[in-house]
């Protein structure tokens, strides 16, 4: 077995949706949840809206303190009784969904890119601008692109600031929610294959939750299917048919790809 | 298709970015007709003007974004030339459109059923609050949201996504048009989530009627879907023809290298093949062809030539020097 990189033991996360008054019961984001990954490793995760993806994320990256169950990234508990270790993010890194909030709007993208470099490694100024303007290159913008502000961009051209900032921090792991499936194919195609180059070239992993199955069995070795809070399915993209799924959602979702050519005259 | 009985038909279709000290054309000379009950898919990347292309048909374009040239006709009534408002209000109401984010589209302090209800009124004036209430349900009935009249007394954020985009096509065609424009309807969407938004989609058009004009950057489920495709490429049409033809056969560098960047091809064929380079921005346009710097094919003649929409079969075009023929 490979080192593992992030142990995630039994966690539950449960919110009380409209507040503590509202006499809604509280809704089980996660329920229980145990994942292992290790380094170099490419986990895809699908599942409905509500399923607990994002939950499991947030909580895999130090950003959700889950109710019970523990997480170890690189050995270390993250959410120990003292507070949250910091230093994970030097280790896991996160793209979120939403490119439009999660960017710094008073910096140039350059700017944020470089940042990472400066905090984490020490680089200095030059050094720190130039592996930005590098980074920036792979995810496909220009040099125009990394001299604007991001309220000047399109969402995908954040979404690709958000993806060079996260990989800025050289983690072991970075784990992108839903990051790609809005870009055009281009760009996708174009991240998608600096996902899969740097995870041979730095034994980078990866963990991808997406809607579309096809880009998670096109760069993931493994799946997992989540359902109402829990992993309901574990499978292996080689050789993945609609029957060697067992659960009814995963059918339903391998089912509902649409297929590219289809004979409309037939 | 038919293009006898076409009901949205655009012609010499141009769209003009306003500038100080001039104008930069974003769409160029996009002709193409859609038939009753007909579903047509727009692709294309971010910036290739297919959205554009949408909104001028929706008649929502932008603010400083004005249609400088063309016609777009509904149903015979014509918007663009020398047509005055009667006609142009007419071409209008023919026209309804769902766009992708159907959150920001509704109004979150209303009632649902108040929304479609509003709508109808809109479309009939006489029509008494109930009355209009009352077919709100109905609307709501027909995209098939269970328990309409429930629903209708709820607000959008007790809606989940799908369902919301159920109740955004039910305020579209409220307004009974003849042409639905929907840009990216589903992409914010769940895949099972939308099998079942296209699902409704599909029987909607043929149930009313409906000429589609389905813009998304999904290849894949335009191909599923629709009867012909058009490509659009830095604000013009580069290949546009029957979804089987363009797909299986794509004649245009463009559209095959755009097939292969897709996860689907990769997957067949076990490696991704990036397309390099990125959609000129407005401004950017060169004088010969417009996707020379990206093409594998390129040569002296594609640097100096705008090659022009050319036949390459039976209602197959293409906008290349170095098509293959559709039917070779």
């Amino acid at each position: 077995m490979a080192e593992l990189l992030v142990e995630v033991e039994s966690v539950t996360k449960t919110y009380r949706l409209g507040g503590r008054l509202a006499r809604k019961p509280p809704t089980v984001a996660v329920g229980g949840v145990s994942v292992a990954i290790a380094a170099g490793e490419s986990v895809g995760v699908v599942g409905e809206s509500g399923s607990g993806k994002s939950t499991l994320a947030g909580i895999i990256c130090g950003l959700v303190r889950p109710d019970s169950g523990s997480v170890r990234v690189a050995g270390r508990e993250v959410y120990a009784r003292r507070g949250l270790d910091r230093t994970i993010w030097r280790t896991v890194q996160m793209v979120f969904q939403d490119p439009y909030t999660s960017l710094n709007p008073a910096m140039t993208v350059a700017e944020i890119v470089a940042e990472p470099s400066r905090l984490w490694h020490g680089m200095d100024r030059r050094e720190a601008d130039r592996r930005a303007l590098e980074l920036l290159d792979r995810v496909g913008l220009s040099a125009g692109a990394a001299q604007s502000r991001p309220d000047s961009l399109s969402g995908g051209q954040r979404q690709r600031a958000s993806i060079a900032r996260a990989l800025a921090v050289s983690p072991s792991l970075v784990v992108l929610d839903e990051s790609v499936s809005a870009l055009d194919v281009s760009v996708q195609a174009q991240i998608l294959q600096l996902l899969l180059d740097l995870r041979r070239e730095n034994d980078l992993a990866y963990m991808l939750i997406s809607h579309d199955i096809s880009v998670i069995r096109l760069v993931c070795d493994r799946i997992l299917v989540m359902n109402g809070g829990e992993v309901v399915e574990e499978l292996l993209s080689a050789g993945l048919t609609e029957e060697a799924a067992r659960h009814p959602y995963t059918r339903r979702l391998l089912s509902a790809v649409p297929t590219m050519a289809v004979d409309r005259q037939g | 298709m038919a293009d006898a009985q076409a009901v949205l038909r655009v012609t010499g279709l141009t769209v003009e970015l306003d500038r100080q000290g001039g104008s930069t054309p974003l769409v160029t000379d996009v002709s193409f007709a859609i038939g009753r009950g007909e579903m047509v898919g727009m692709v294309g990347e971010s910036g290739s003007g297919k959205s554009l292309t949408a909104s001028a048909v929706a008649g929502v374009l932008p603010r400083g974004v004005r249609p400088a040239g063309g016609a777009i006709e509904v149903d015979g009534a014509v918007d663009g030339g020398a047509t005055g408002p009667a006609t142009r209000r007419a071409a209008r109401r023919g026209v309804a459109m769902v766009f992708q984010n159907p959150m920001t589209s509704l109004n979150p302090s209303m009632r649902v059923g108040d929304q479609v209800a509003e709508a109808i009124r809109l479309r009939r004036p006489g029509t008494s609050r109930r009355e209009a209430r009352r077919a709100a349900v109905e609307a709501l009935d027909r995209v098939e949201i269970t328990r309409p009249a429930e629903r209708a007394r709820q607000y959008p954020f007790e809606f989940s996504g799908g369902m919301r985009q159920r109740v955004m096509i039910a305020i579209a065609i409220a307004g009974e048009p003849s042409v639905l424009v929907a840009d990216e309807p589903t992409t914010a969407l769940d895949v099972t989530v939308q099998r079942g938004v296209m699902d409704l989609l599909d029987r909607l058009r043929l149930d009313l009627g409906l000429a589609v004009l389905f813009v998304s950057h999904d290849l894949a489920l335009v191909g599923e879907r629709c009867d012909r495709l058009l490509v659009m490429y830095a604000g013009e049409l580069v290949e546009s023809g029957v979804t089987a033809d363009v797909l299986r056969r794509p004649s245009h560098p463009y559209v095959r290298a755009l097939q292969q960047c897709t996860p689907e091809h990769a997957l067949a064929v076990g490696a991704l093949r990036p397309l390099p380079g990125r959609v000129p921005q407005a401004g950017e346009v060169r004088s010969g062809c417009r996707f020379t710097p990206r093409c594998a094919l390129r040569t002296e003649e594609c640097e100096r030539d705008h090659p022009a929409l050319e036949t390459r079969g039976s209602g197959h075009l293409v906008r290349c020097h170095h098509a293959r023929g559709s039917e070779e």
